[in-house]
């Protein structure tokens, strides 16, 4: 369901770090479902994330992230 | 019973005398140090736990007396499959002082297939003998079928398990023969069929002491790593290195580290560490993925050596390492390299403190003959990054085929012999044996040596030979990696069988996230093209997706492995050249 996708903006932000041209991000998505997200590449996607909204996650949340939601929600508690 | 040591024994003397084992090395550090630093853990960007010398052994002799009361005898061999939390290092050494075997297991992590773990943890079992697994809660719900097996048992661990233990009393803590075994390190797999490397007490306090002659230890020294613990690196020169010495650890979560790479920066500027061991990734890792406005002024001011090991070191990537740092205080001396494997407790050759690795750019037509000569004007060329010089307790060779020994700048097959040698593969005599000639270790890797230098070219076993020639893989993969649509880092390369022709061919798998007929189709001719320019015919080009190519768990693409699997389940999608 196209209600389960996260943020177009957020979703292209993630894409563009793990240079995938598309690929559905839903809220349930775990990051190793997703080609080329992996131990390495994640930290290229929380800082684009950061860089791209102008936060800075702590390293525990960052650690305790399941799913794709999950960082979606993050960044909207850390925006306020 | 523990030695007596005089009280003007001073730093690093203990561990030299004949009968050292590691409980009366440590119990001497303990009197000798006190309240002093011993470690520090960080995760999530700040200190979480410090221990002084004292209280880490006298918790280490709580574990060992619970130890003794749950029926650990001693000899058997414990698994520790554990978080990375500050409770390891009182844990850890307390099943040494009870007499038994730790061996440390990386734990499985959310992406780990369930399988492959199991697959793991029973190849380990049956080739080791486990005798008990030490791990806690949630992962022994997870895996407890697997974990309840008849003949292992299991203990669970929470932080307070053994704090109401009374101190195994110290004159019983030290029953072990400097000839005993000490620890049981398992290489890195995938199929479950890992080797334990056994090693005494003696090797590792022998390796402890050459090389700290090589690395100039010092009682102002500390170490920071990341490093998890079931890695040699991580384990040996990262902790019972500087365990034996008696000079403070700052270790940090390798799980936060790699979301966070600039921890390790952090940590280093905030406890003055002078000493690092790297990977040949982390480099890259730091040099790109750590923003500059958070690195502190003086961040490597304290640094007096990286060192890089483990995996082919990198030009490139040193340099890219010392762009990134030398604002925050690093020195381009303070870069060293090493040559180290668990089967010689852990370094063979160290480069000379305060001079740069040597860096050699080989012909790559005469480097595939057996001869390393240095490249002239715009000839193809491979920048080899020499590895150093041999440590003392340590002889390096390099034979040829006949396993007669080679002149300065021969590529062969490196053999060594060590003080700090393995004991052997753990209840596998023959696997053992087949790695020894006329007394040598045989390492499996290929190089060869100049002016007392060593340098590492690849692996023996994955070398691929074409119509008489030899090609490394690296090379391949090095190459391929650099191809527009081809994911960086993401290539094997292997041989194929050619029984027409009698010999073999190159073929490659590579990740990438092109899609489309077309696009494959272009990428493919401008991976043939690569090889062509430097005169390696790629005959096999195998594409996968991204996440396709399996790793084992010490991080490291196996050729052997992917090949076979691409070969089995690619079929449908292979792409040849010809």
């Amino acid at each position: 369901m196209e209600d389960d996708l996260i943020d177009a903006a957020l979703s292209r932000i993630i894409l563009d770090a793990l240079t995938l041209k598309t690929f559905p991000l839903k809220k349930g998505t775990k990051s190793f479902e997703v080609p080329g997200w992996d131990s390495l590449s994640h930290v290229s996607v929380i800082m684009a994330v950061e860089d791209a909204y102008a936060v800075r996650f702590r390293t525990g949340d960052i650690v305790a992230l399941q799913s794709v939601g999950e960082l979606e929600a993050l960044l909207r508690r850390t925006q306020g | 019973m523990i030695p007596e040591f005089s009280s003007e024994s001073g730093f690093g003397l203990a561990l030299q005398l004949p009968n050292a084992t590691l409980p009366a090395v440590w119990a001497e550090n303990a009197r000798r140090l006190c309240d002093a630093l011993a470690v520090s853990h960080w995760a999530d960007g700040k200190v979480i736990h410090r221990y002084t010398w004292r209280a880490l052994f006298d918790e280490a002799r709580q574990v060992a007396s619970w130890l003794r009361t749950l029926g650990v005898a001693r000899g058997q061999v414990c698994a520790m499959l554990l978080r990375p939390d500050s409770t390891f290092y009182p844990l850890y050494m307390g099943v040494v002082l009870a007499g038994a075997i730790p061996s440390v297991v990386a734990y499985p992590n959310e992406r780990l297939h369930p399988q492959k773990f199991r697959d793991g943890l029973q190849g380990m079992a049956a080739k080791s003998g486990l005798d008990w697994i030490l791990t806690d809660a949630e992962l022994h719900a997870r895996f407890a079928e697997l974990l309840n097996a008849p003949d292992i048992r299991v203990a669970l661990i929470d932080d307070t398990t053994w704090k109401t233990c009374q101190l195994l009393d110290v004159t019983d803590v030290a029953i072990a023969s400097p000839e005993d075994m000490c620890l049981l390190q398992h290489s890195s797999g995938t199929t479950g069929l890992q080797k334990g490397v056994a090693l005494s007490h003696r090797a590792v306090l022998q390796h402890a002491h050459h090389y700290g002659q090589a690395i100039g230890m010092s009682p102002r020294d500390s170490v920071a790593s990341w490093l998890p613990l079931y890695h040699d690196m991580g384990l040996i020169a990262a902790f019972h290195v500087p365990l034996a010495f008696g000079i403070p650890i700052v270790q940090l979560d390798a799980f936060t580290w790699v979301v966070r790479p600039g921890e390790l920066l952090q940590a280093i500027a905030h406890e003055r560490a002078t000493l690092v061991w790297l990977p040949n990734f982390a480099f890259n890792l730091i040099a790109d993925r750590v923003r500059t406005s958070e690195i502190a002024a003086d961040a490597c001011v304290s640094l007096r050596l990286v060192t890089s090991c483990s995996e082919p070191v990198r030009q490139s990537s040193i340099e890219r390492f010392i762009e990134k740092l030398s604002p925050f205080g690093l020195r381009s001396t303070s870069i060293g390299a090493s040559f180290a494997m668990a089967e010689t407790t852990f370094a063979i050759t160290q480069t000379p403190i305060g001079t740069a690795p040597v860096v050699e750019h080989v012909s790559r037509a005469t480097i595939a003959n057996g001869a390393a000569v240095i490249a002239i004007d715009d000839e193809p060329a491979r920048a080899c990054v020499s590895s150093g010089q041999t440590i003392s307790g340590c002889d390096v060779r390099v034979v040829d085929a006949d396993g007669v020994q080679s002149s300065d700048g021969a590529v062969g097959s490196i053999e060594v012999r060590s003080v700090s040698l393995f004991t052997g593969y753990h209840h596998n005599e023959a696997a053992t044996s087949r790695v020894f000639r006329d007394g040598w270790f045989v390492t499996g890797d290929m190089g060869y040596r100049r002016k007392g230098e060593l340098f590492v070219i690849g692996r023996e076993k994955d070398l691929i030979i074409v119509a008489g020639k030899n090609i490394y893989p690296e090379d391949v993969e090095d190459a391929v990696g650099r191809v527009e649509g081809v994911t960086a880092g993401r290539t094997v390369a292997f041989e194929i069988d050619d029984e027409q022709r009698g010999t073999g061919q190159i073929a490659v798998v590579v990740e990438t996230a092109e899609q489309s007929l077309a696009e494959l189709k272009a990428l493919r001719s401008r991976v043939a093209r690569i090889g062509t320019d430097f005169d390696v015919p790629i005959n096999h080009v195998f594409f996968a997706e991204p996440r396709w190519l399996i790793k084992s768990s010490s991080g490291k693409l196996s050729r052997k492995d992917n090949g076979a699997r691409a070969i089995a389940e690619l079929e449908d999608v292979i792409w040849k050249t010809t």
